[in-house]
């Protein structure tokens, strides 16, 4: 167990390692140079090297690399080329909003789609059944941002329940927070929702065949406490590992939503970021959203090995 | 000799069965019992009891509705199933009008079932103690965690698992077959029922562990008087564990009496036709197994003499006859072979990370160093249990696989063995010297003279092909076609196609067919015409029967002996059944953990084991004619 665990960290620090290579040489690659972009082109060739001297941009690739590394293992993420800010209290304060945007969503997802799915699988033959499939299919088709903007429409403008968009930090206003975060999360939620449960439904329907669903009925379990008993955890494995990716898609598809409800997210500080050709706060934002997808996919698999006892053997 | 004196064991022969006379009701009665899927009737006014402490078995094939039967007492029909009539099980009334949520409190306390598969019958992710403990405290909701607990470790020693307390922490997938059946017993025995119901318990298991189950089974349910309805499709472990049978065919119940009776006097044809189906020692004037279509020659008992009629008459015929061929003439030869699988550690940086992955890779030793050769025309034996290494040989003679060491020779063409500049034949076992292999063009040629025919017929026949293009596939090779040159045109393979279709007693118009649409024993058929297409010199079969239902299975044997004899075709036949091997094969070799403990001529070996492995083995596989003596 401790090998495996041992072997999953390792895993986790060498993606990390080519990770960060990859984001650094790709962003130098790319056309467009900073100090250009920054100054002009009509900017003169010695301001250009003053700039490019002041952002270290001269020196040899391997010196940036280490520097930028190094600074981000003392939680450093370099100052922006635009603005000259510190970055990293500002990718601090976004991520913040992000992570609290998709935990919330993906919470909300789980709280609606383990029990309609396996609704949907246990009445597959009913007309129950029919329509909780059914609506999730619609569910999956419809974008995040139509509902962002449906709900927007009806209980901000409409009904004027809730703001329309904006965002207050928890710790400075609880009860203005909770109205802020409501609709985003709604609107995130409600399509991973209809994902989760579609998967959800086949999980359990598989688990459903199983010999050992029989076996528990014939000691004594009816249909309901023998799913529930030892259907369920055995159904969570596969939709472990889809809630694991669909974290990692809601991370940087949450970008739209953010806009949708103009919320301060880390998505949007990516966009913006880009626009500027801003490469220190690019490579240091796409730096922290691998931390959290790899972070995410350890944690994936620390599961598979909590439930079941299977791969554990296969680990040691 | 033949007379038959009653069932081994502390059976009671010829007891009736609905009223035991001491007053108890009977652990089971079933009247007018109906099954009905749709409009299908599965199974049809079936009445049956099983007296207190009575051992009942209920025999018949695939598709005779004795599973359902049994699904239909215990309340766990599959959706869509419906079943009619009366159960009453040990007093309790009616059980069928009864729904889940009061009949479930009786399934594992009054009555308990177990199934025939055990590898996925059991929860993977929960320990078999906790398993257990859950079905006691299922039913009695006062019993603390520790009692429960305490009470599965005693139970898991009574079926007879060693260190029951280290058994108890185990999950599902650290047991073996056999140690997690006697799980599923223990569970089924929890509550102590008053009526165990046992679906093929045994099937999937090897002989000697069938023999052990069936022995605890048997002991377990006359120690706590409890009745047992034993369902199986193999009349041999009827007659080893039941004392009165019912035999099902078409949904309804054909025949039923005390089994010493039933057995040696069938009254129904049916009956008589499975039983002689089921008697592999027993055969007809050409030496060929009977079928329920010709059982009328068949005299229950009558077996040993025929044999060896049977025997003397075969004695002539093969060139190489029973004491093996000479290393020269051999068209099969295999030399001190071995072969060990690694297995890796998955990922790439398992090997950065522990730097030791070559050290911690595990090996297994599938082979370790067996030798044999098959002259033309013999029919050659192997015969083990799972793991044994007798699918490995069968994969590195047809070239599938490579042998780690040894010389692998197959109809003139050396598969695999030391290069010209190498170590002598044999070498050390291990990994002493390279083993060169043969090149495409040579297994191309000897892939035209062996052909394989496997175990499972659904599996290894493509669904979405016509039995025709699945027949026809191997001739599109022109590696297979040496010798038939009509093969190179549509037509000219079309009418090879209908011919080996007509030589393995396939109708005409099988060749338009899809898998799905045959029998079991028509898929194994069309198995054997792919074959068998390209006119190889030797067959190989890898368990070519053992899914087949009993009457499909002689079938099968005696087509293989008669296209052996029609084509002068060299048999490889692998088998886990001793019977089988005995039937069909002049020598057999038996092997154990990936070496040949034993090998000779079959009547010898049958006759007179040397090897005590081979005596385990031969007295765990039950026959009818135990039973009839």
């Amino acid at each position: 167990m401790t090998r495996h665990l041992l072997g999953l960290v390792a895993q986790l620090l060498a993606t990390l390692v080519v990770a960060t290579v990859l984001i650094f040489l790709v962003l130098r690659v790319l056309p467009g140079d900073a100090a250009v972009v920054a100054l002009g082109l009509n900017a003169t060739p010695e301001a250009l090297a003053q700039w490019r001297a002041l952002h270290g941009t001269d020196r040899p690739l391997l010196v940036q690399y280490g520097e930028w590394v190094g600074g981000m293992l003392r939680g450093d993420l370099g100052t922006s080329f635009v603005t000259g800010r510190e970055l990293t209290p500002l990718v601090a304060d976004r991520l913040q909003v992000t992570l609290i945007l998709v935990g919330l969503g993906m919470l909300l997802a789980l709280l609606a789609a383990v029990p309609l799915g396996t609704l949907a699988a246990v009445k597959h033959r009913s007309p129950w059944g029919t329509v909780i499939a059914g609506a999730s299919q619609v569910g999956v088709a419809i974008p995040n941002f139509l509902v962002g903007v449906l709900l927007v429409s009806y209980f901000a403008v409409r009904l004027g329940w809730l703001p329309a968009g904006g965002w207050t930090p928890p710790a400075v206003d609880p009860a203005q927070f909770w109205r802020h975060v409501i609709l985003p999360v709604v609107a995130l939620g409600t399509v991973q929702a209809a994902i989760v449960t579609r998967y959800v439904r086949s999980a359990v329907l598989e688990v459903m065949r199983e010999d050992f669903l029989r076996t528990a009925r014939a000691a004594g379990h009816t249909r309901g406490s023998a799913l529930v008993r030892h259907g369920l955890r055995n159904a969570g494995v596969p939709v472990v590992t889809v809630v694991g990716v669909q974290l990692a898609a809601m991370l940087v598809g949450a970008v739209v939503v953010e806009r949708v409800f103009v919320v301060p997210g880390l998505g949007s500080l990516l966009v913006d970021s880009v626009a500027q050709r801003d490469l220190q706060a690019v490579q240091s934002i796409v730096a922290v959203l691998v931390l959290v997808v790899v972070v995410v996919n350890f944690l994936v698999d620390f599961l598979y090995t909590v439930l079941d006892p299977r791969l554990r053997v296969a680990a040691r | 000799m033949s007379t038959p004196t009653g069932p081994v064991g502390p059976a009671v022969p010829g007891r009736p069965a609905a009223s035991d006379g001491t007053g108890h009701a009977p652990a089971l009665a079933v009247d007018g019992l109906t099954v009905r899927a749709g409009d299908r009737t599965l199974v049809d006014d079936v009445s049956l009891t099983v007296g207190a402490g009575e051992r009942v078995g209920l025999i018949g094939e695939s598709g005779s509705g004795k599973s359902m039967t049994a699904l239909a007492v215990m309340g766990l029909l599959p959706d869509g199933v419906t079943a009619t009539g009366a159960v009453d099980v040990a007093g309790e009334r009616d059980l069928l009008a009864r729904g889940e949520r009061r009949l479930a409190p009786l399934r594992g306390s009054l009555m308990s079932m177990v199934f025939q598969e055990p590898m996925t019958a059991l929860d993977p992710l929960v320990r078999v103690g906790a398993q257990v403990a859950e079905v006691v405290r299922l039913h009695d909701g006062g019993c603390s965690r520790q009692r429960a607990a305490e009470r599965a470790v005693a139970l898991l020693g009574e079926v007879g698992l060693p260190d029951p307390e280290h058994a108890a922490r185990a999950y599902p997938h650290q047991l073996s077959g056999g140690q997690r059946q006697r799980v599923l017993v223990a569970m089924a025995m929890a509550n102590d029922p008053a009526l165990l119901v046992a679906d093929e318990p045994t099937t999937a298991l090897d002989v000697t562990v069938q023999a052990q189950v069936l022995d605890l089974m048997g002991e377990l349910v006359a120690r706590r008087g409890t009745g047992l309805l034993f369902i199986t499709h193999d009349l041999a472990v009827v007659s080893r564990v039941c004392e009165r049978v019912l035999v099902m065919k078409d949904g309804a119940v054909v025949e039923a009496g005390p089994v010493a009776e039933v057995f040696a006097a069938p009254r129904h044809p049916y009956t008589r036709g499975l039983l002689a189906a089921s008697d592999l020692t027993a055969t007809d004037e050409r030496g060929r197994l009977f079928t329920v279509e010709t059982a009328d020659g068949y005299r229950p008992g009558g077996a040993a003499r025929l044999r060896g009629a049977d025997v003397s008459l075969r004695q002539v015929e093969p060139p190489g006859g029973p004491a093996g061929p000479g290393t020269d003439d051999a068209l099969i030869r295999l030399h001190q072979v071995t072969k060990r699988y690694v297995r890796s550690r998955g990922s790439v940086l398992h090997a950065v990370t522990g730097g030791r992955a070559g050290q911690r890779a595990r090996t297994v030793d599938a082979l370790c160093g067996v030798s044999f050769a098959v002259a033309p025309g013999e029919r050659f034996g192997l015969v083990g249990e799972s793991g044994s290494g007798k699918t490995t040989a069968l994969r590195l003679l047809a070239g599938l696989d490579t042998p780690t060491s040894g010389t692998v020779e197959v109809a003139g063409v050396r598969l695999a063995g030391p290069g010209p500049d190498g170590w002598p034949g044999g070498g050390p076992a291990g990994r002493a010297g390279r083993v060169q292999t043969a090149g495409p063009r040579d297994l191309a040629r000897v892939r035209a003279d062996l052909q394989m025919v496997f175990q499972d017929p659904m599996g290894s026949l493509d669904p979405r092909m016509s039995v025709g293009e699945i027949v026809a596939e191997p001739l599109l090779n022109p590696a297979n076609r040496r010798g038939l040159e009509e093969a190179a045109t549509a037509e000219g393979r079309r009418e090879l196609v209908r011919e080996v279709l007509a030589a393995v007693g396939l109708p005409v118009d099988a060749g338009r067919r899809y898998p799905h649409q045959l029998s079991g024993g028509q898929r194994q058929r069309v198995s054997i015409a792919r074959a068998l297409v390209c006119r190889p010199r030797v067959l190989v079969a890898d368990e070519p029967v053992s899914a087949l239902d009993v009457s499909v299975r002689a079938q099968v044997l005696n087509l293989l002996s008669d296209l052996a004899d029609e084509r002068g075709l060299t048999l490889v036949l692998v088998s886990h059944d001793l019977g089988v091997v005995r039937h069909l094969c002049d020598r057999v070799a038996v092997m154990r953990a990936g070496e040949i403990v034993e090998q000779g001529s079959t009547e010898e070996l049958w006759e007179a084991p040397q090897h005590d492995y081979t005596r385990r083995l031969q007295a765990a596989t039950p026959t009818l004619a135990r039973t009839a003596r």
